[in-house]
């Protein structure tokens, strides 16, 4: 932004210096005209008076006739204020005529004057000389005027035979000074000087600096340029110079500019465009800054925020604030920082669950009550002599200890669960005396899919308990085991006691019922040990009416049981 | 980092600093500085608006922006005590004889920067000047009255000469008269008459000229010059006595003309004056580089502007070389 600002405040400048340059050019060709007109307009009233004397006069009329000086003396009359004289020569430079009278000054010999020989050269046509002091006359108050001589060879009818003259005009070089002066006003910018084709000045505003040797000035080499504007250096200097032509003579008007007097009018744009392009750039720098600290502030906030966070802080308080994205992006990581800290707790009720649960699966497998009443069955069936039974139950209880510790293993197969199942049934059984029967249904095509260990006994054992136990008649507890749309359906009912509707639901709940002999998490034990290793879309269901019965069904996905399995299952309950 | 902040610092204060400098400039770019106000205290016989040298000193004042007031006075030490009580910068001076004039100017030198004019107020030159050298306009007398007789082959030994000058009190005039004299014992030529003034000069002259007592006449100011032009153009004596002056008067340039003065030395007066507040103004504005081209670097002591002299007979005052000169335009 800096470079672009700096690119463009330059370019600005150099475009307006451009103009300035064109401009000034243009000035000096308007001013250049505007004088040049001035002046041909003076030297052609100049050359009218002298056309009126020789074509009106001398070539008409006899001078011996006479005339002339009255000719001579209203024409002078008339344009006293830009001539100092007329006077009218014969060939041998001798006066025939001349107003104003003067006493003509001893010695001088006018054809020999620069004027009468330019004259003569010429041939007819007009000559003007450089500005000299008129030295012809003896003169008045010690006054030596400045003149510019316009002389034209003519033809003088005398006695009846024509004869060459010279016929001389003398400006007043004061009258082509005022024409100049005026555009001379502002000479520290530029000035107007008048020279003819060789580079002799006629007028210059610093003509007597230049006469005094203070001053110079390079017209021998701009009186031969060309009419245009052109580039000059003089003296170390550069210039702007513009040249026109008076018409008619070789006369040249020009117009000089210094380079530093132009650059001189554009110093206050310069330092104004520099200005201009500084407080751009601080203002960009400022705007800068204080877009970079919106942006960063809220950004630094957030930073130190989250900062927090990662010092293991789980609740930290995100920074949420400053532009949109800024807090669009705060608000995102709180939200994430919710989250985690949902999913945290969620990871630690889960772990504490599954702890709770593993403790309560341990507990279960070492009932101590179902251990001493066992026992304590054996000890009966051995006293009184049913050996048989006894060692039936001894070796029954020992496949239900040893499926039941499994080698330290969570996962077993469905085989194996029922083998469990049904010696501690036969167990049970014995313990009871029969007084229920167990009938299982399983369909051996899920016997090798995996399974929770030790979620059938559980059931059962609240079957048993709180189901056919208080019976008065046969209790009737069925174990089923299927596959039903692509899932393992196991199921065990009971045609005991049942419970209400609501109650059943409970089950399954945080806030099961409890009962005087149970703590009541039993069967919502196995509910969530099966979701924590299945997913939650697996578990239990209950369904129980009063007097009809409870029916408990475990779905579990078909998974064929393999070692890698089993341990990736092993992996996700740990 | 900390480089980074640093650069970005030093940017900053750059562009502060550009900044600053920028206005400064942006509103001193018209401000070209004060005119200044310069006395010039002059001979009471220069009281003339067209002196050359007074076109010089307002031409360079017109340049330099500067404005002169100028004062003719006959005593330039009160004059010059009226200007400093003024407390301006610079003055310019055309001294005279009066000793207690460097004495002053001496006391007020680390104040005021003087620039003489014409000529030194004392030998040992401390103040600058710039002035036509006295002595090599007297030198240039005597090459014109040489050259003139020496086209008539006639000798100048014993020739006698009637010297006149009328600013007797200004140093510049005594330096012209002790060189001319001293010139003319070189030749072996005789002062006839010595004056000094103006009152009873046509007397003294008159009589010299009854008895044929002088060979030729030789007037070292312009004043003289122009008196005595006019003294001989009206008395035309029988035995014509030949004039040789310094001047640069219309009168002397007519008379010149003429042909009653033989030969005009002429001093570049405006150049004079010009160069004078040029020189001043580099001093007021105590520019010590430009102050360096004004004094010697061996000496310490000022330069001396000379001015270019021209010696100007009747046959070439018409020249082009000489014409600008002796009719300065309008």
């Amino acid at each position: 932004m800096v470079i672009s600002l700096a690119f463009l405040g330059f370019t600005l400048y150099w475009y307006f210096a451009g103009r300035v340059r064109e401009q000034t050019a243009e000035n000096m060709e308007q001013l250049i005209s505007q004088t040049s007109v001035n002046i041909e307009t003076y030297l052609r009233n100049m050359r009218l008076i002298s056309d009126t004397i020789y074509l009106r006069k001398l070539k008409e009329s006899d001078l011996s006739e006479g005339g002339l000086d009255e000719w001579m003396h209203v024409l002078y009359e008339e344009n006293k204020d830009s001539i100092i004289g007329i006077s009218c020569y014969d060939g041998d430079g001798r006066i025939i005529a001349g107003v104003p009278f003067v006493e003509e000054k001893e010695g001088i010999e006018a054809r020999t004057q620069d004027w009468f020989l330019g004259a003569v050269k010429n041939g007819g046509e007009f000559y003007l000389s450089i500005p000299h002091i008129q030295n012809l006359y003896v003169p008045i108050s010690y006054a030596y005027p400045w003149v510019v001589s316009l002389s034209r060879e003519v033809e003088i009818l005398e006695g009846g035979t024509l004869r060459k003259g010279v016929l001389l005009i003398d400006m007043d070089y004061t009258a082509i000074e005022k024409l100049l002066k005026r555009v001379n006003r502002n000479q520290q910018r530029q000035y107007v000087y008048l020279c003819d084709s060789s580079g002799q000045i006629i007028f210059h505003p610093k003509q007597n600096r230049i006469n005094a040797g203070i001053y110079k000035e390079n017209s021998i080499v701009e009186g031969g340029f060309q009419n245009g504007t052109k580039r000059d250096r003089y003296f170390g200097e550069e210039r702007l110079v513009t040249v026109r032509t008076v018409k008619n003579t070789d006369w040249k008007i020009v117009c000089v500019t210094l380079e530093r007097n132009i650059w001189t009018g554009l110093y206050e744009s310069t330092y104004y465009f520099i200005l201009l392009v500084v407080v751009s750039i601080l203002a960009a720098l400022v705007l800068n800054f204080l877009v970079s600290m919106w942006i960063t502030i809220p950004l630094e906030k957030l930073t130190d925020s989250v900062k927090v966070a990662d010092d293991g802080n789980l609740d930290p308080d995100i920074y949420v604030g400053g532009n949109t994205e800024v807090r669009y992006l705060g608000q995102t990581l709180k939200d994430a920082a919710g989250k985690m800290r949902a999913l945290w707790e969620d990871f630690k009720r889960e772990e504490a669950e599954r702890q709770k649960s593993t403790f309560e699966a341990l507990q279960s497998q070492i009932n101590p009550h179902f251990l001493y009443n066992t026992l304590d069955s054996i000890v009966w069936m051995i006293e009184g002599e049913q050996y048989r039974d006894a060692v039936g139950m001894v070796r029954n209880l020992a496949s239900l200890f040893r499926i039941s510790l499994s080698r330290g293993k969570t996962i077993i197969s469905i085989e194996d669960e029922i083998r469990h199942a049904r010696n501690y049934m036969d167990i049970q059984k014995m313990r009871y005396h029969d007084a229920f029967t167990v009938e299982f249904e399983v369909d051996p095509a899920i016997l090798q899919a995996s399974t929770v260990k030790l979620i059938l006994q559980p059931v059962l054992e609240n079957a048993i308990e709180y189901g056919v136990s208080q019976m008065d008649g046969e209790g009737e507890i069925f174990v089923r085991g299927e596959i039903k749309d692509g899932e393992i359906c196991l199921c065990v009912s009971d045609n005991g006691l049942g419970m209400e509707e609501e109650v059943a639901e409970r089950l399954l709940t945080d806030r099961p019922k409890k009962t005087a002999r149970g703590s009541g998490v039993g069967l919502l034990n196995v509910h969530r040990r099966l979701q924590l290793y299945f997913g939650e879309e697996y578990g239990l269901s209950i369904e129980s009416a009063p007097d009809e019965g409870t029916q408990v069904g475990f779905h579990l996905p078909f998974k064929p049981l393999e070692q890698k399995e089993a341990k990736e299952y092993e992996g996700k309950g740990r | 980092m900390i480089t980074n902040k640093r650069v970005w610092i030093g940017f900053v204060a750059a562009l502060l600093l550009v900044l600053a400098w920028a206005s400064y400039r942006f509103f001193h770019v018209r401000d070209i500085g004060d005119i200044q106000s310069i006395p010039v205290i002059l001979s009471k016989t220069s009281n003339d608006p067209y002196m050359l040298y007074r076109r010089g000193l307002e031409q360079a004042a017109k340049d330099y922006r500067m404005k002169l007031s100028f004062v003719y006075a006959d005593n330039k030490l009160s004059a010059l005590k009226r200007a400093l009580k003024k407390e301006t910068a610079g003055i310019i001076l055309e001294p005279d004889l009066d000793k207690k004039l460097p004495q002053m100017m001496e006391e007020h030198a680390m104040t005021t920067r003087f620039m003489l004019l014409d000529s030194d107020v004392e030998p040992e030159g401390i103040f600058p000047l710039t002035a036509a050298d006295n002595r090599r306009i007297s030198v240039s007398l005597m090459d014109l009255i040489q050259s003139d007789f020496g086209e008539q082959n006639l000798s100048l030994d014993g020739k006698r000469v009637g010297l006149v000058y009328f600013n007797g009190k200004e140093l510049a005039v005594q330096q012209r008269r002790d060189k001319f004299v001293n010139q003319m014992d070189k030749m072996g030529m005789l002062l006839a008459i010595e004056i000094r003034s103006q009152s009873r000069m046509e007397d003294k002259l008159r009589s010299m000229f009854s008895f044929g007592g002088l060979d030729l006449l030789v007037a070292l100011d312009n004043p003289s010059t122009e008196a005595c032009a006019h003294l001989l153009n009206a008395t035309q004596p029988e035995e014509i006595v030949p004039l040789y002056g310094e001047g640069y008067s219309e009168a002397v340039v007519y008379f010149l003309d003429k042909g009653v003065v033989n030969g005009l030395v002429l001093p570049n007066e405006f150049q004079i004056g010009y160069q004078a507040v040029e020189q001043l103004r580099q001093l007021t504005n105590a520019d010590t580089r430009r102050l360096q081209t004004l004094f010697n670097a061996d000496s310490h002591q000022p330069e001396k502007e000379t001015i270019d002299i021209f010696k100007v007979k009747k046959e070439n005052m018409f020249d082009s070389e000489f014409e600008k000169i002796v009719f300065p335009m309008p």
